[in-house]
C-alpha cells in the first residue's frame, strides 16, 4: 500500500508540475499583460515601467526558474490587481465555488442514481423511458443555455428567482439547477447501464433463491457492486463539474473561483491563473487518487490482480 | 438592501420596494434616500485612482468618490467651482487657486492644499519615477511644479502657456485624493482598492473582478449623495444584465447594444438611455506595414468605408458619423466647414491603381465585440473594401493583450480603437493621441513632421491661431491619414424607470446629486 501511495504521490507531483509549466508558458506567450493593466491608451514606458515592475522583462527562462523556486516555497505570486497574494485572492473566491459544487454534487447524485437505478429495476417501463428521455435532453443541452433559459424563466417571465450573485440560499437554485441537470443525466444513464449488468449476474439469482426479497437483494448485492463503475464516473465528474462551475458562475455572476479564473485570463493576471490551474490539477490528482483507494477497498480484487501481474 | 431579503418579503413588488425605501418626490429633486442602486457591468477598473489607469472603467466612477480642483459641469460644459473656490492665472504659466475651506477627506482628515501639493507632487505624479506619472503624463505632463501657498492656496507652474490648463484641471485623471491615506497605505497597487477622497461617495468595500460599492459620505462639503449607496457588479452575460435589470435587481446596466433595445423597451418598467459620447470609434493603419506605407493605400481604404450604413445598419441610427477627427463639443474650436473623407468607392479605385496596388495582402485584427459590433462591423468593413478591390483579412485577436504584444517588431495592418476626447478640445483629442506624445506616434504607428508643427499653434494661447491649426491638422490627418473615423462611439444603458438618470457624454456616470434621482415612477 506504501509503494502504492508513494508511486501514485510521485506520478501527481510530476503531473503538477507539467501543469504549471505548460500554464506558465502558454500564459506568457499568448499575450501581455502590460497592455491590459495600465490601459490601452497608456505609452510604451508606461507598458515597459510595469513589466519591470513586475519582472515581465526578464528572460522567459529566468522568470520561469523564479517562478519554480517561489512555488516551491509556498509563494503562488501576487495579483497584478492590489498586489495581492495569488493564493490569497483564489482562496477569498474560493468557499462560493465549493458551495455551489458541493451542494450540485449532492443534488445531482441524488437524482442521478435513484433515477437510474428505478430505471433499471422497472427497464422498459415509462419511468425507464421517462428517465432515458430527460437524461437525453439533460446531456444535449449545454449549460450556458439552460442557464440562460433557466433565468429567463424564473428570473424574469415569473420574478421567482434571482438572476445573479450569490448572496442567498436563493441564490443557489438556479446555479444549481443549471449544472444539476446535465450531470445528473450522466449519472442516471450510467447507474441504469450498471444495474441491468448487475442484475443479470448469477451472483443476483443465487440472491433470490436463497430467499432474500427483491428490495433487499437489490440494496445488499446489486447497488454495491453497481457502486463501482460510478466511482470511476464520480472521477470524471470532479473534472466535468469544475468546467460546469466556470461557465455556470460567468453566467449567473456567482462570484467564485471559475468566474475568477475567466476574468483573469481576459486580463492575464497571471498569478492568479496559474494558482487556479495548479488548484485544479491538484483537485484532479488528488481525486484520481482517491478513485484508485476507492476501488481497491470497493473491490479488492483489483489490489490482488496488480499484485499478481 | 440585497435580493435575498427581497425574497423573504414577496417578490412581485420588491423592485419597487427597494427603490421606494425613503423616497419622497419623484424627480431629480428627490431627497436623500436609502437606496443601495445596484449597476450591472461588464467589468470594473483594476485600480481606481484616476492616474492608476487610464481607461473608461474607471472614468466611470472617478468623480463620484474624487474631486477635481475645478468642476466641469456635463451638462453645459461650463467650469465651475469644486474644491477650489476662485483661480486666477497669475502669468500664462502661474495658475492660483483658492481652496474650498472646511472640506473634509473621507477618512475624517481636513483637505487642504498639502494634499494638493502632494498628489501632484513627486509622491504621486510629478517626475519619471512617480507611480502615476507616466498614465497621467498625456494629460498632466505640463505641469512643472505645485506649490501650497497657504493652507488654502495652491500655485501650479506650467512648463509653458497652456490654453486649456484649467480645464485639464476639471477632468478626469486631475481629481485630488487625500495625502495622509494615501500614504498610510503606502503600495501603489493597494491603493488602487483603497482610494480616499473627499466626493459625495466613499469607497465602502472592492472585491475586485467582484464588486465595487461606493457609499453616501456623510461628511461632505457640498449637496449630500442622492442614494445611500451604489454598487458595481460584474455581470459578464448581456443576457443576464438584461435579465437582472427585467426582474429588477438592477437599477441600471450598461454596454447594451441596439439589437437588444427591443426587450428593454418591451417592458413598461425599464428604459434605455444614452447615445453618442465624446469618443470616435475609429480604425488605425499601422504605416509601417509595407501595404500601408503609401497614403493612397490608406487614403483609399478609408474612401471605401460607407460610414452612414454602418450607422443605420449596426446600430439602427442611434448614433453619429463626426465630421472629421473632431466633435462638436469643441465650441469655438469645431470646424464646421471642413470636409471629411466621405463614400467614394470611385477614387478609392483610382487611388488603389495609382498606388500599383495589386491584391496584396492586408490583415485586420479585431476583438470579440470589445467595442459594440465589433466583429459584425469587422466583417462589413472587409465587404466594403473587397467591393473596391482590397484584399483584407479578418484577423480574430482573444485580448487586447494580443493586439498589443510586440511580435513582428509590433508591426500591425489595420486595428480598432476609440478616442476619447478627454476634455473638448482638439488637444484632448487629435493632439492627444496623434501629437508628439500621442499614442500612435510613440508606438511608431505613424509620424508626420507637418502635423507635429501644425500643432505648436494648438497650444497657442491665441484662438485664431489654435483654429487655424486645427483646422491644418485635421486635412494633414485627412490626407496622410494614420486611421479613419468610423462614427462616434454610443454608450448605452438600460435602466428602471423609475431612477431619474441620465448619462453624461463620456464614460463617467455621474450619481452626485441632481445627476440622480430615484422614485416611485
Amino acid at each position: 500500500m506504501l509503494s502504492f501511495v508513494l508511486r501514485k504521490g510521485l506520478r501527481a507531483g510530476l503531473t503538477v508540475l507539467l501543469l504549471a509549466t505548460f500554464t506558465f508558458f502558454v500564459l506568457r506567450t499568448s499575450g501581455d499583460p502590460a497592455v491590459l493593466l495600465v490601459g490601452l491608451e497608456a505609452g510604451p514606458e508606461a507598458v515597459e515601467a510595469f513589466r519591470r515592475r513586475w519582472g515581465l522583462d526578464q528572460p522567459l527562462w529566468k522568470q520561469y526558474a523564479i517562478y519554480l523556486q517561489q512555488l516551491l516555497s509556498g509563494d503562488f505570486g501576487q495579483s497584478f490587481v492590489g498586489n495581492r497574494p495569488a493564493l490569497e485572492v483564489v482562496a477569498e473566491r474560493l468557499p462560493k465555488t465549493l458551495w455551489l459544487m458541493g451542494v450540485t454534487a449532492v443534488v445531482t447524485l441524488a437524482i442521478g442514481i435513484p433515477l437510474g437505478v428505478v430505471a433499471a429495476l422497472r427497464r422498459d417501463s415509462w419511468i425507464d423511458r421517462l428517465a432515458i428521455g430527460v437524461s437525453v435532453a439533460g446531456l444535449s443541452l449545454p449549460n450556458f443555455v439552460v442557464g440562460v433559459l433557466l433565468i429567463l424563466l424564473f428570473g424574469v417571465a415569473l420574478m421567482l428567482l434571482p438572476t445573479t450573485g450569490s448572496e442567498t440560499a436563493w441564490h443557489f437554485i438556479l446555479p444549481v439547477a443549471t449544472m444539476a441537470t446535465g450531470d445528473a443525466a450522466v449519472f442516471a444513464r450510467f447507474a441504469r447501464s450498471a444495474m441491468l449488468d448487475v442484475l443479470n449476474q448469477p451472483f443476483m439469482r443465487t440472491a433470490s433463491a436463497k430467499g432474500l426479497d427483491r428490495r433487499r437483494a437489490v440494496m445488499r448485492h446489486a447497488v454495491p457492486n453497481a457502486a463501482i463503475p460510478l466511482v470511476t464516473v464520480f472521477g470524471l465528474y470532479v473534472g466535468r463539474i469544475i468546467v460546469g462551475a466556470v461557465i455556470t458562475e460567468n453566467v449567473f455572476a456567482w462570484p467564485g473561483v471559475g468566474s475568477l479564473l475567466v476574468l483573469s485570463v481576459e486580463t492575464r493576471d497571471l498569478a492568479v491563473v496559474q494558482t487556479i490551474v495548479i488548484l485544479v490539477g491538484v483537485t484532479m490528482v488528488v481525486t484520481n487518487i482517491t478513485i484508485d483507494i476507492a476501488y481497491r477497498w470497493l473491490d479488492p480484487r483489483t489490489a490482488e490482480e496488480r499484485t499478481l501481474g | 438592501m440585497r435580493i435575498g431579503r427581497h425574497i423573504k418579503q414577496g417578490r412581485r413588488g420588491l423592485c419597487l420596494a427597494v427603490l421606494a425605501c425613503g423616497i419622497g418626490a419623484p424627480g431629480l429633486a428627490a431627497a436623500q434616500s436609502d437606496t443601495n442602486l445596484m449597476i450591472g457591468v461588464t467589468n470594473l477598473t483594476p485600480h481606481l485612482d484616476p492616474m492608476g489607469i487610464m481607461a473608461n472603467v474607471n472614468w466611470r466612477v472617478s468623480q463620484n468618490h474624487l474631486e477635481t480642483l475645478i468642476r466641469y459641469d456635463y451638462r453645459t460644459g461650463e467650469l465651475k467651482p469644486g474644491l477650489a473656490t476662485s483661480w486666477k492665472r497669475v502669468s500664462p504659466t502661474v495658475l492660483e487657486m483658492s481652496l474650498r475651506e472646511g472640506v473634509a477627506c473621507h477618512n475624517g482628515e481636513p483637505f487642504n492644499a498639502e494634499d494638493v501639493e502632494i498628489m501632484f507632487g513627486p509622491e504621486r505624479f510629478q517626475g519619471e519615477d512617480a507611480p502615476g506619472y507616466l498614465e497621467a503624463r498625456g494629460q498632466l505632463g505640463i505641469i512643472k511644479s505645485v506649490e501650497a501657498l497657504t493652507p488654502h492656496t495652491v500655485r501650479f507652474e506650467t512648463s509653458g502657456p497652456d490654453p486649456l490648463f484649467e480645464l485639464r484641471l476639471a477632468n478626469y485623471m486631475s481629481e485630488v485624493p487625500c495625502a495622509d491615506a494615501y500614504r498610510a497605505v503606502g503600495d501603489w497597487d493597494k491603493w488602487g482598492q483603497a482610494v480616499v477622497g473627499t466626493g459625495p461617495y466613499k469607497l465602502a468595500e472592492a472585491r475586485p473582478g467582484e464588486l465595487q460599492r461606493f457609499e453616501r459620505f456623510d461628511g461632505y462639503w457640498g449637496a449630500k449623495a442622492p442614494v445611500a449607496s451604489f454598487t458595481l457588479k460584474v455581470v459578464p452575460e448581456t443576457g443576464a444584465r438584461i435579465a437582472g435589470l427585467l426582474a429588477g435587481e438592477y437599477q441600471i446596466i450598461t454596454e447594451i447594444s441596439p439589437d437588444q433595445f427591443e426587450t428593454i423597451l418591451n417592458n413598461p418598467k425599464t428604459e434605455v438611455v444614452g447615445g453618442a459620447i465624446q469618443n470616435i470609434r475609429s480604425l488605425i493603419y499601422d504605416t509601417r506595414h509595407p501595404m500601408l506605407s503609401d497614403p493612397r493605400i490608406r487614403r483609399a481604404l478609408s474612401l471605401a468605408i460607407d460610414r452612414k450604413l454602418i450607422v443605420d445598419s449596426i446600430f439602427h441610427g442611434k448614433t453619429s458619423i463626426s465630421n472629421g477627427f473632431q466633435m462638436k463639443a469643441f465650441g469655438a474650436m469645431y470646424i464646421e466647414d471642413f470636409e471629411p473623407t466621405t463614400y467614394d468607392p470611385d477614387r478609392a479605385r483610382q487611388l488603389m491603381k495609382e498606388a500599383g496596388y495589386n491584391g496584396e495582402e492586408i490583415p485586420y485584427w479585431y476583438l470579440t465585440d470589445y467595442y459594440t459590433g465589433e466583429v459584425t462591423i469587422a466583417q462589413v468593413l472587409q465587404q466594403m473594401w473587397k467591393d473596391v478591390g482590397f484584399n483584407v483579412t479578418l484577423q480574430l485577436k482573444e485580448s487586447w493583450a494580443q493586439v498589443g504584444a510586440e511580435k513582428d517588431n509590433g508591426i500591425r495592418g489595420i486595428t480598432n480603437t476609440s478616442n476619447n476626447a478627454v476634455y473638448p478640445d482638439p488637444i484632448g483629442q487629435l493632439y492627444r493621441n496623434y501629437g508628439p506624445d500621442g499614442h500612435f506616434v510613440v508606438k511608431k504607428y505613424w509620424s508626420n513632421a507637418a502635423f507635429k508643427d501644425a500643432g505648436e499653434g494648438l497650444l497657442s494661447l491665441d484662438h485664431a491661431t489654435r483654429r487655424e491649426a486645427h483646422r491644418k491638422m485635421l486635412e494633414i490627418w485627412k490626407q496622410d491619414p494614420p486611421g479613419t473615423h468610423l462614427y462616434n462611439l454610443p454608450m448605452f444603458y438600460g435602466k428602471a424607470a423609475s431612477v431619474d438618470w441620465s448619462p453624461t457624454s463620456t464614460p463617467f456616470m455621474d450619481f452626485r446629486a441632481k445627476s440622480l434621482g430615484v422614485s416611485l415612477n
